[in-house]
């Protein structure tokens, strides 16, 4: 179970709306505070979180605007931060340099990571599609920014992205297709052109009952036939999206079923991925 | 007690906003509701930020969907057209009607700094949308506006969008970075501030360089922004502008929705219809004892999932009360994607029938 969690210090999790990304980050933080370690979780997107005050975990809140101003304060421009912001000039540097708000969030979560805050940090990320340019950032900035801090901020994070026992992204998707199409392409492009390592992939809310044998002695307009196959062609769809899923990108999966209780959802995935990931180490 | 039904509040609306957050198949549902309208006889346009090539499928559009409206079907006298914002584009042509000198459009839309707003200033997207909203709600060729808001919390920003892009454009730092500056580039360089001076260490000096040249090339075109600002709010609050929420009913989604609810609220909008979607079918009468008995695997299938759609009816009537009374439509989650003009249609049935 530890040998999961000791793979990275920093846990990106990432995936398309709707998918579950914020209750797996959840039950994840839950899993690792659960298995002896003090953990960081961190949202990026303003929203409250799923977990709050349990014990070993500690969430916090990351903005732009905070990462920016905190970049000044510890550069040693703390007075022209506060007129910075005053003036709203964060705007006009963040649209003038598109990505250094990302560059600075991932910076915070370096240094974070660097001071080893906790025994594992895992990150609420930003949804699948935004979260390949959000991994970008740096890159880009390092490619048009030849000299001083930004540059040397862009390149300390290239490093940390690059190195897997320090950061590494987790994509979590369900088992249909238009989630699972997406998580493949966002999968390609952060190995292409961020050189990210992924962590296993999570198929979120599966139904895990079999498909149901439809006797012809029955009715075909009785509720139960109806139910049936209502049943087996939601199955059907969902072994297709996971075999996709498996042919196009072979990685280790957690897979974790549908929760009919929205009040102990987390709790529930925290079990499940705690004994996922014990069968996977 | 609900007053009106959601096909009542469509026919009394001519442009109707859909909010709520990814996942929750907001854009299928926009698209089935301004199928509806379609069928009714009205000409209505709608406008996604962010198709999956699905829906295109879905709408029956071959090629790919672009910044200018496209006819896809004509029924009962009404007309369904689709396009999908371009956000650069179409700042672009509002820079274009603002300004008669052509140079300085053309120094304004070449500029780093003016392609980065389109791309990456918070909220100018949103406000791009509130702008093609106004002009498609002007345009003698439609009815109705169905616009596709995009799935973040910041999707209600537009309501303030055109307010804060002119407060960017005209903010009192860039009359700073630009008094000096008046006449010729020489001058900014010269007598550029230590403010400017400091950031321009930090990130550069050619982007500081892009923005200074893109603020002077704005100068003189603010007071056509602010009117247009005025007129696309005016827009968004009238009466005949519906908001609806659309949600699944999963946590994290219904959170949301009551997020936008509480955000529409704070804006003095009262939200004009919820539509819950991917709802767990009922399929009527439980299993009878003998059916149960000849049949458990079958009859325990019925019950799992008639337990789930109770759960899920009893997750989301929170929400249903909180909109009142304002009607909620229903659609059910379908055994496959909506990937056909066939599982839209279903939808559009569903809409029409709650």
């Amino acid at each position: 179970m530890n040998n999961f969690f000791a793979s990275s210090r920093t846990i990106i999790v990432a995936g398309k709306g709707g998918v579950g990304k914020s209750t797996v980050s959840a039950a994840l933080a839950l899993a690792a505070a659960q298995s002896g370690l003090s953990c960081l979780l961190i949202e990026l997107d303003g929203k409250p979180s799923l977990v709050s005050g349990t014990s070993h975990i500690d969430v916090r809140h990351i903005s732009p605007a905070a990462a920016l101003t905190e970049y000044f304060e510890t550069h040693g421009l703390a007075r022209l931060s506060k007129r910075l912001v005053s003036t709203g000039i964060v705007d006009v540097v963040a649209t003038a340099a598109p990505g250094i708000d990302d560059l600075l969030v991932l910076g915070k979560i370096k240094a974070l990571e660097r001071e080893k805050a906790a025994d594992i940090i895992i990150i609420d990320g930003p949804a699948a599609g935004h979260a390949v340019t959000f991994l970008q950032a740096p890159r880009a900035l390092y490619d048009t920014i030849s000299s001083g801090p930004i540059r040397q901020q862009a390149e300390d994070v290239l490093q940390f992205l690059a190195d897997p026992s320090r950061c590494q992204v987790m994509l979590v998707t369900l088992a249909e297709a238009t989630p699972v199409n997406e998580l493949i392409d966002t999968a390609f492009a952060l190995e292409d052109r961020v050189g990210v390592a992924l962590a296993p992939l999570v198929i979120n809310a599966i139904e895990e009952q079999p498909l149901l044998n439809i006797p012809s002695s029955l009715n075909a307009s009785s509720p139960l036939v109806s139910a049936a196959r209502f049943h087996n062609s939601r199955v059907a769809q969902q072994t297709d999206s996971i075999t996709n899923l498996h042919t196009r990108l072979p990685l280790p999966t957690l897979t974790l079923t549908y929760s009919s209780s929205p009040d102990n959802v987390v709790n529930e995935l925290a079990v499940q991925l705690r004994s996922q990931i014990e069968r996977l180490s | 007690m609900t007053t009106e039904t959601l096909m009542q509040v469509a026919a009394r609306s001519s442009v109707l906003l859909c909010c709520g957050s990814g996942g929750v198949g907001k854009t299928t549902a926009s698209a089935a509701l301004a199928l509806t309208q379609m069928r009714t006889g009205r000409r209505v346009v709608v406008v996604t930020i962010d198709p999956a090539r699905r829906l295109a499928d879905a709408l029956g559009v071959s090629g790919e969907l672009n910044n200018q409206p496209t006819l896809l079907a004509s029924e009962n006298g009404g007309q369904l057209w689709a396009m999908m914002l371009d956000a650069n584009e179409t700042f672009a042509n509002l820079v274009q009607s603002y300004s008669s000198d052509t140079a300085q459009v053309e120094r304004i839309i070449n500029n780093r700094f003016f392609r980065n707003i389109s791309s990456s200033l918070g909220g100018t997207q949103e406000y791009m949308a509130a702008e093609k909203l106004f002009e498609l709600h002007n345009d003698p060729r439609f009815d109705v506006v169905v616009v596709d808001t995009p799935p973040t919390r910041k999707a209600l920003n537009f309501l303030d969008a055109p307010g804060r892009l002119v407060r960017f454009l005209d903010h009192r730092l860039y009359r700073v970075l630009l008094a000096p500056a008046r006449g010729s580039l020489r001058v900014v360089a010269a007598a550029i501030t230590p403010v400017v001076r400091t950031i321009a260490r930090v990130v550069g000096a050619s982007v500081v360089d892009d923005a200074i040249a893109f603020f002077q090339a704005f100068e003189g075109m603010d007071e056509g922004f602010r009117s247009r600002a005025q007129q696309v709010t005016t827009t968004l609050t009238s009466s005949t502008t519906s908001y609806v929420i659309v949600t699944s009913p999963r946590k994290e989604a219904l959170d949301e929705a009551q997020f936008f609810i509480n955000r529409l609220q704070s804006e003095h909008i009262a939200t004009s219809a919820l539509i819950v979607n991917r709802l767990t079918p009922e399929f009527g009468a439980p299993p009878d004892s003998d059916t149960t008995r000849d049949f458990p695997a079958l009859a325990e299938n019925a019950n799992r999932l008639a337990q789930r759609a109770a759960a899920e009816r009893a997750a989301i009537s929170p929400l249903v009360a909180a909109v009142l009374p304002s009607p909620t439509a229903y659609l059910a989650l379908l055994a496959h994607d909506v990937a056909d003009h066939e599982a839209l249609s279903l939808l559009a049935d569903q809409l029409s029938a709650s």
